[in-house]
């Protein structure tokens, strides 16, 4: 629980630092757009890991 | 002093470089030990290779530097979508995608993969860790910098000085304006896999003639400022760190060849005009080099080069900038491409912690080293014969001599994407029968692509232009094979009458084989391809160099001082 | 399973130029085993067991280019370009699973796909093509032995018939979660897709304002900029 913790940890800071980054570079104007595409990105870390070839499986369809 | 290990990933060629108290101590691409070819991943088995050739745990390392900038690589990739709205619908989702569920994230995971704490886990500039994995590895004191590739996070092209421990920039040019990206582009085009087939087309090129120069010139336009523009209409989307070609190219220069259709340049004329187009996205990006390398002479006053990034693995163009570009010296590492930035981002993470430079790079052979104990027992599993041999050298000269094709694995692995005598398969240079041999039922390529040779160093002008030079040892330039010695060298001779040349100095293994091909045969030159199968990454350890061999028609295997054959022997 | 192919085996194999993809896709599958194969070759701890997972790898070699080159074969019947070479990932099955869970995750491949290419080679013969037939049954010779060694070296390593049938429990477990993962992954990504693709057309505006106010920029940059 606790590695889980300091992982989420990390990844808000990690959103921190990109949201501080886009700032910076006054790119305000990309800022929603920046939250929206970071919510879309969750879903895809959820599923994420999984290679699109799978060895010793032959597609049946 | 300090322990940096420096990271690429995640987009080709993933790799690690170790430095250790300003000493370069071990430097390996992912490929070698995943055995995916350019695999894309994170470097976990590289890393942890070369912690264990420094004899370091990941605790002990005071910096790992990431070779490039993920936040500013998205900000590009978004900024590239929305210019080219609306025709990169189709890209949107899949470009934000890699970012979005992955890329963003490296710093953390690549602390988490070592269990390092974050803030040891630090990002550099792409093009920086490219000029760094030059210059501070050559013999220059003070050298320009010049680093091509596809593209970083929006850097495409960039001009250096280098001078002791510093690198400062003096210019750079932005993607979507890319001379890799247009050699990549059309590499698909010519129905090649990209970051594969730079080197096919390179080896086409000398089957053709540059007659497309005035279709080019809407492809790409040089400036007089040594700057270049590509012609971005007739490329398609501009997503990512890809460059497809759009309809208009097709247009221009006609349908594109589609992939895996065997050549025929001698039968087929639409294969001969693909050739004279690869002859003159040649010729062009040549031109462009050289307009970019004699700026960055003005700009710095150098009398020294040193080129990095993808394009500088372009060997042929190498070698016209020797010539042209109007430098004493021009140096490019092996590892020129991604993999050599993991060492650049190391050496910047050292010298910024106030390390020395390191000494300049004498030998490519940076990977782990191979167990001839490990051989023999798989060996023995396999049902393969073996013995020992008292003279190495004297065995792989006279099986040479024979027309032999030999598997020659020494030492520690080479760093970069060729062989240079850790993990070759060596034959006699004379005869095209020998190349076409290998090409057709070993390696399996297409019939014009040439195979390089491996020479004494002390004697490679007798044989070779230009030869020897500080490109020569790790064969990053081709030089003219003297016309007298064209004979005994035709298996390594392209067909445009250069080889991609290696010179091979006093001490270590292969030196000691040309000496003993020399003394057989009066030639010290050896034919020298990279120890793989089609489609693999080359031999690392043992298992795979037992593997090649049983999967393979050769002759023989050596592993340090260990016969494998077959047969008996 | 096995009635699930039966089932729609004439109906996918029939379909325009989707054999030759079909192909193309094993010999993709054949590639990623021979990369997991390999990389087990050099993590056992048994020299005996490496040597029996190389050869399977370079059978698995062999297996990729037979299919790859039926694939290229039954597109150029069909009037289309090969798809090229079968480029594969691995899912670095030895470290994930160990090597008991490996050897039982491959057992139950094997015999998967052996169970699946008696069907498929059926097929072709009874179609008449006896080229594609002779491919699936000269790959099955291989693949009778590859689910022959997996299961007897899984009854060594496990340390007997007993542990080696939960291992292969485990591994029919853990294969449901990955096709349920890979489900999901399938209609998440397709949800994905759909989303941005309106966000796309939602942002239209900032496009065309960054399009005018903020081009792509030519020719020489000065340094530090981005």
């Amino acid at each position: 629980m606790s590695r889980w913790l300091a992982r989420l940890g990390r990844r808000l800071r990690t959103v921190g630092g990109l949201i501080a980054h886009f700032a910076r570079r006054q790119r305000f104007v990309l800022l929603p757009l920046l939250l929206v595409l970071l919510v879309a990105g969750l879903l895809l870390l959820a599923t994420g890991g999984l290679s699109y070839v799978a060895p010793f499986v032959y597609a049946i369809f | 002093m300090a322990a940096v290990l420096g990271i690429s990933g995640y987009y080709h060629d993933a790799a690690a470089a170790l430095v250790v108290d300003g000493r370069v101590v071990a430097a390996m691409q992912e490929e070698r030990f995943s055995r995916i070819k350019n695999d894309a991943g994170l470097p976990r088995r590289a890393a942890q290779a070369c912690l264990a050739a420094g004899g370091l745990a990941a605790a002990d390392l005071d910096q790992v530097v990431f070779y490039e900038q993920p936040f500013a690589k998205l900000e590009r990739v978004l900024m590239s979508l929305l210019r080219t709205f609306p025709r990169s619908l189709r890209q949107f989702p899949r470009a934000l995608a890699a970012q979005l569920g992955q890329k963003i994230w490296v710093l953390d995971q690549i602390a988490e993969m070592l269990d390092v704490p974050r803030d040891r886990v630090t990002a550099t500039e792409h093009h920086r860790a490219h000029a760094a994995s030059a210059f501070f590895v050559s013999p220059f004191a003070r050298a320009a910098v010049l680093t091509v590739d596809g593209v970083g996070e929006a850097t495409s092209t960039a001009l250096w000085r280098g001078d002791g421990d510093r690198l400062d920039c003096v210019g750079r040019i932005e993607f979507p304006h890319s001379l890799g990206l247009l050699y990549a582009g059309l590499t698909a085009y010519l129905g090649f896999e990209v970051n594969e087939g730079e080197y096919k087309v390179m080896g086409l090129a000398a089957f053709g003639a540059p007659r497309f120069r005035d279709e080019f010139a809407r492809l790409v336009q040089l400036h007089g400022d040594g700057s270049f523009e590509l012609g971005l209409d007739y490329f398609g989307h501009l997503a990512d760190a890809e460059l497809g070609f759009g309809p208009r190219l097709e247009a221009l220069l006609g349908p594109r060849r589609p992939p895996g259709k065997p050549w025929d340049l001698e039968h087929s004329a639409e294969d001969r005009r693909y050739a004279d187009i690869a002859a003159t996205l040649q010729a062009v990006t040549e031109d462009a080099l050289l307009a970019l390398a004699r700026e960055a002479g003005r700009r710095t006053g150098a009398d020294a080069l040193c080129l990095a990034g993808g394009v500088a693995l372009n060997a042929v163009a190498n070698a016209r900038l020797r010539r042209e570009a109007g430098f004493a010296r021009v140096f490019v590492q092996p590892a020129a491409g991604d993999a050599g930035a993991a060492l650049g981002a190391a050496l910047l993470g050292a010298l910024g912690r106030g390390d020395p430079r390191p000494a300049p790079l004498a030998s490519a052979a940076l990977g782990t080293a191979i167990s001839a104990a490990e051989a023999q027992a798989l060996a023995e599993q396999l049902g393969l014969r073996w013995r020992r041999l008292d003279d190495v050298p004297a065995e792989v000269a006279t099986r040479i001599a024979a027309g032999q094709l030999v598997a020659f694995c020494q030492g520690r692995f080479e760093w970069g994407p060729r062989a240079l005598g850790q993990r070759s398969l060596l034959a006699a240079p004379s005869s095209p029968a020998t190349r076409d041999r290998i090409n057709r039922v070993v390696k399996r390529r297409e019939p014009f692509r040439p195979f390089a040779p491996a020479v004494l160093a002390d004697r490679a002008g007798e044989l070779f232009a230009d030869a020897p030079s500080d490109l020569t040892p790790f064969m990053t330039t081709v030089c003219p094979v003297r016309a007298e010695r064209a004979a005994a060298l035709g298996a390594v001779t392209h067909v445009d009458g250069t080889a991609r040349v290696q010179t091979v100095a006093a001490g270590g293994a292969l030196h000691a084989v040309l000496d003993a091909v020399g003394d057989a045969t009066g030639v010290p030159v050896v034919l020298n391809t990279s120890l793989n199968g089609p489609g693999e990454p080359i031999v690392a350890a043992a298992t795979e160099a037992v593997a090649f061999l049983v999967a393979h028609p050769i002759d023989a295997l050596i592993v340090e001082d260990l016969l494998l054959t077959r047969e008996a022997t | 399973m096995r009635w699930l192919v039966r089932l729609v085996t004439p109906i996918v194999w029939r379909i325009p130029g989707h054999a030759g993809r079909k192909l193309h896709g094993f010999a993709r599958a054949e590639e990623g085993s021979r990369i997991d194969l390999l990389q087990a070759a050099r993590q056992t701890p048994s020299v005996v067991r490496r040597a029996r997972y190389l050869r399977h790898a370079l059978d698995e070699t062999r297996h990729a280019a037979m299919f790859a080159r039926a694939s290229a074969r039954l597109r150029r019947d069909d009037g289309r370009p090969p798809l090229g070479p079968p480029v594969a990932d691995t899912e670095e099955l030895f470290e994930r699973l160990g090597e008991v869970g490996f050897l039982a995750f491959v057992h139950r491949g094997e015999r998967r796909g052996r169970q699946q290419f008696e069907i498929y080679r059926d097929h072709f013969a009874r179609r008449g093509d006896a080229r594609t037939a002779a491919i699936f049954e000269a790959i099955l010779a291989d693949e009778r032995q590859h689910e022959g060694y997996t299961r007897e070296v899984l009854v060594e390593v496990a340390g007997g018939e007993r542990p080696a049938r939960a291992a292969l429990r485990r591994a029919a477990r853990w294969e449901a979660w990955r096709t349920w993962r890979r489900a999901g992954r399938f209609v998440v990504e397709r949800l994905y897709t759909v989303a941005m693709m309106a966000l796309y057309v939602a942002i239209a505006p900032l496009a065309l304002a960054v399009r005018r106010l903020q081009p792509a920029r030519r020719g020489w940059l000065p340094p530090g900029e981005d």
